[in-house]
């Protein structure tokens, strides 16, 4: 952490195209960066977990948004987490929830992680404030 | 670490998942042995009627989740009277061990949280 920022958290629970929030999320995330907060993890919870699935294609002339939080998780070394009771019910699951459910296809994107509400739980803990999108 | 952690629950039991994942994400904290706070207010007073019968909508019954907070030694549970009041709903229609408070107690509540979420 730096010395005078805080140490951010943020929920994001609305869908990542049919609504505004992740955009919104995404520029609140760049712009405490750039204050000189910190921004500990982001936590992908209900809708807001599709952003993680792999075969998403945007539209080649518009923003790339599952993309663009990939882009700053790994400029600023930030933790993107998908709520994985929310995710494997969507669909997105990573190669070892394919395993346990025998499922057709593992479709979530690298550099996203798979894994409990107690990391939400964690980030509350770890941080000063935690913002809901 | 412990932390206050006040969940604010403002929308209708069933229709969307909210109330279902805030229920999920209180359990999970209390879990964790955190010092958890939990307010229904606006449309959320209606997760605590007793009287519900999901069954139709082949949903868990909500009332019935927030009914087990005790067993999860989530003692903090307080609902908004001025929307109890609103929406006509009478205390005899809740489940037991919820306070109704005032909108000056809601201020204190949320003053004393470390972090606020709102569902």
């Amino acid at each position: 952490m730096s010395k005078h920022g805080k140490t951010f958290s943020l929920l994001v629970t609305s869908p990542p195209w049919s609504s505004q929030a992740h955009i919104t999320a995404l520029n609140f995330a760049k712009s405490l960066i750039q204050k000189n907060h910190h921004l500990y993890r982001v936590f992908f919870y209900s809708d807001a977990t599709t952003v993680g699935i792999n075969s998403s294609v945007p539209p080649q002339d518009e923003f790339n948004l599952p993309q663009a939080w990939l882009d700053l998780s790994k400029q600023h070394n930030i933790d993107l987490v998908i709520c994985i009771s929310a995710g494997i019910k969507r669909g997105i699951l990573n190669t070892a929830e394919q395993d346990r459910y025998s499922a057709a296809s593992a479709p979530m994107t690298e550099g996203y992680e798979l894994s409990g509400l107690g990391q939400l739980v964690d980030a509350i803990i770890q941080s000063d404030r935690v913002i809901t999108f | 670490m412990k932390k206050n952690i006040l969940v604010i629950l403002r929308s209708a039991p069933y229709g969307t998942s909210k109330a279902r994942d805030a229920i999920d994400l209180i359990l999970t904290s209390a879990a964790y042995d955190q010092d958890i706070h939990v307010l229904f207010s606006h449309d959320g007073v209606f997760q605590i009627v007793e009287n519900q019968a999901p069954q139709a909508l082949e949903l868990k019954r909500i009332s019935s989740l927030i009914s087990a907070f005790e067993m999860y030694d989530i003692e903090n549970v307080f609902c908004d009277s001025t929307s109890l009041t609103e929406r006509n709903i009478s205390l005899n229609q809740l489940i037991n061990g919820i306070r109704p408070i005032d909108q000056t107690e809601i201020a204190t509540l949320i003053n004393n949280a470390d972090t606020v979420l709102s569902f």
